[in-house]
């Protein structure tokens, strides 16, 4: 049967030939095109903002600014006090490269060029652009934050186990601080959004180049005031996301705005420039650490203090930093964890999701230090680990409850298999060899129906099979295996399935 | 010719076929062959002449249409479109080592690896360090590249290896 076997993506065809289409190649229904007008400073005031002119320039149908939203509307993102981003600057900008005004015409370089000659007078000031300028004392707040710490937007400080006793069993420990710094996704396909607004039937169609579908619908909704039912994201591909297609961006809603201002659908497609500056990139940890070990190798203690550059705006950072923290007690078996962690508010582009959602960061911390103690004990490093596997069916120290756990055999095929121990032997100036253990939880129980999937299936009397999903496939095979399971349950012969990603209405 | 504007007239050979377009000055062959021919598979993502996933042939060369000048064009345009036949062993190979994901460099891929598929060097054991470096002007982000060297490797094994294109 399907699942299990070898099989090509169920559109290796058209995917290798350039026929698949993503949204930029859609040349229906007939659209305008978008550009936005971003700030050009880490943080201003907006006194003054005029779009008089730019109305007037050749091929502009519609320009929308903050006054074009509801004036409370801010993306969800986490909800509650954590909200923190309206889809346009309202008053104040706070990175270089937010949107503060966008222009749609009959050509791109008319909406550039109307874009251009929208008028914005700016006070800027001095912001912080890094988390040690941010959490100097007489820093500027860049928000109203409820941590009680200027420019802290999420402080979480706690304990697991004994770290207590963990130390004073240690005969050795080491301490470092750890960079990891942000990182871009750089999709092959740059964000793109074509957007469709029916005024008769109040619906909002969205081609956009996602991972989550209903993650859109619901956040464009709520940005505009409509109810989530109407508004639709239709099939198409995606090139590429790595998490930063996983959540609401800035285009979506945006092109939307547009369309329904104007009346007629929109097209807003970033430059590769606008991708590298405006998206969400993996959030930078400043990780201070320092292990613990006995003499026998066992790590006993692990205590850190964590700074995540937030950026100017929460987004994902709240939750990033929280799974960060949960590699701190993820792997190995110590008495005891102690943690103090800062999300810090700075004037630049915010962190994001990005795969493995904070957990790299904190992994590079956590496996660079377990080296330096190998090193301290003389004791190589992979044997090391192995010395300090937690059990199966065992509850980790930040509560996650293990199953089975092969990582024992997984670190002796490495060895086994890269011929370890000779190899750490025969050093060659320019080539290294390593080893390092993560453990990274799915993201399907993160939060409130985030486990949610709904499927329609139509089954022909030719017995093809249609799957009907509301997720999408940014290139990881989704429509490939449900089809497969599809035809495993149906007894459907899998190439005769066929799936499409839909949230049709 | 001029027609209005700054839009010339362009004539060129694409895919077999005589085209006349009418195009600004300034467009590029990604522009002309997207927007004016609906050749989809040519995919801008860099548009600075980087990443490759726009690459065309230009008389059987590898070229990348984003920062060619369409009114410079000269000379028979292949896309991924019009490989016929010629590519299809390279898309099941694709397809088989795990040589694409999202697919939206793969086109690109495709075209330049049917053009490293015509000059194999002349030893087997060269096969894989050829094709790596000729391939490596086309970005992917998604597979890692391996399943794309392997793929084009395997095809170039399956016509025979470089002794067999002799």
């Amino acid at each position: 049967m399907a699942v299990g076997d070898r099989v090509r993506l169920i559109d290796w065809r058209d995917r290798s030939r350039g026929t698949t289409v993503y949204t930029a190649d859609l040349r229906a229904p007939e659209h305008l095109h978008a550009a936005v007008l971003r700030s050009p400073h880490p943080y201003a005031r907006i006194l003054d903002l005029d779009t008089a002119l730019a109305a007037r320039m050749p091929g502009v149908r519609a320009i929308i600014t903050a006054q074009d939203f509801p004036p409370d509307a801010q993306y969800h993102h986490h909800g509650g006090p954590l909200s923190d981003r309206p889809p346009l600057a309202r008053g104040v900008v706070r990175h270089i490269g937010q949107e503060v005004a966008a222009v749609a015409a009959d050509t791109y370089a008319q909406a550039v060029a109307a874009a251009r000659a929208i008028r914005v007078r700016y006070r800027p000031a001095r912001a912080p652009v890094t988390i040690a300028q941010a959490l100097e004392p007489r820093a500027r707040a860049l928000h109203d934050r409820s941590s009680g710490e200027r420019n802290v937007s999420a402080h979480w400080a706690s304990q697991w186990g004994a770290p207590s006793a963990g130390e004073a069993a240690a005969a050795v420990s080491a301490s470092a601080t750890y960079v990891y710094p942000s990182v871009v996704h750089a999709c092959m396909e740059p964000n793109t959004t074509l957007a469709a607004w029916d005024g008769e039937r109040q619906i909002l169609e969205l081609w956009t180049s996602t991972q989550a579908p209903w993650f859109i619908a619901m956040e464009v909704a709520g940005l505009l005031g409509l109810p989530q039912e109407q508004v639709v994201c239709r099939e198409v591909a995606a090139g590429g996301g790595f998490g930063s297609k996983s959540k609401i961006s800035e285009h979506e809603v945006l092109a939307a705005a547009l369309a329904r201002k104007a009346g007629v659908p929109v097209l807003l497609a970033l430059s590769r420039a606008e991708e590298f500056a405006t998206n969400k990139s993996r959030h930078r940890f400043e990780t201070r650490l320092r292990m613990s070990a006995d003499a026998s190798g066992v790590i006993r203690a692990i205590n850190a203090d964590l700074c995540v550059d937030n950026g100017s705006y929460n987004h994902t950072g709240p939750s990033v930093m929280r799974v960060g923290v949960l590699a701190l007690g993820a792997m190995y078996r110590p008495d005891g964890v102690r943690f103090d962690a800062r999300l810090v508010d700075t004037a630049h582009n915010p962190g994001g999701q990005f795969r493995g959602y904070g957990k790299p960061q904190v992994s590079f911390a956590m496996e660079s230090q377990v080296d330096e103690i190998a090193a301290l004990l003389g004791v190589d490093p992979l044997e090391l680990r192995l010395r300090n596997l937690p059990g199966e069916y065992a509850t980790t120290l930040c509560g996650s409850q293990l199953t089975t756990n092969q990582l024992g055999e997984c670190l002796q095929a490495v060895r086994d298999s890269l011929d370890w121990t000779a190899r750490r032997g025969n050093r060659t100036p320019g080539r290294g060899l390593g080893v390092a253990a993560a453990m990274h939880g799915s993201g399907a129980y993160a939060y409130e129906h985030s486990n949610r999937s709904d499927a329609g299936i139509d089954v022909f009397d030719t017995g093809a099979v249609r799957v009907r999903f509301g997720g999408s496939d940014a290139g990881t095979g989704q429509r490939t295996i449900l089809a497969q399971v599809a035809a495993e349950e149906l007894g459907a012969r899998w190439t005769r399935s066929r799936c499409c990603p839909s949230t049709a209405s | 010719m001029q027609v209005k504007g700054g839009e010339v007239m362009m004539s060129m050979r694409v895919n077999g076929e005589e085209v006349k377009v009418a195009a600004e000055s300034s467009a590029t062959l990604a522009d002309v062959l997207r927007d004016q021919m609906g050749l989809i598979s040519v995919k801008v993502a860099c548009a600075r002449g980087e990443c490759g996933a726009c690459t065309v042939l230009i008389d059987g060369k590898p070229r990348m249409s984003c920062i060619t000048l369409a009114g410079m064009v000269q000379g028979d345009v292949v896309t991924a479109d019009g490989l016929g036949s010629e590519a299809e062993p390279l898309q099941a190979a694709f397809a088989e080592h795990g040589a694409l994901q999202c697919g939206y460099c793969t086109a690109g891929q495709l075209v330049h690896g049917v053009a490293v598929l015509r000059e194999l060097p002349g030893s087997d054991d060269d096969l894989p360090k050829h094709v790596r470096q000729r391939m490596s002007g086309n970005i992917c982000r998604c597979t890692g590249y391996t399943g794309i060297v392997d793929a084009i490797c395997s095809v170039a094994r399956d016509r025979g290896g470089c002794d067999g294109r002799r």
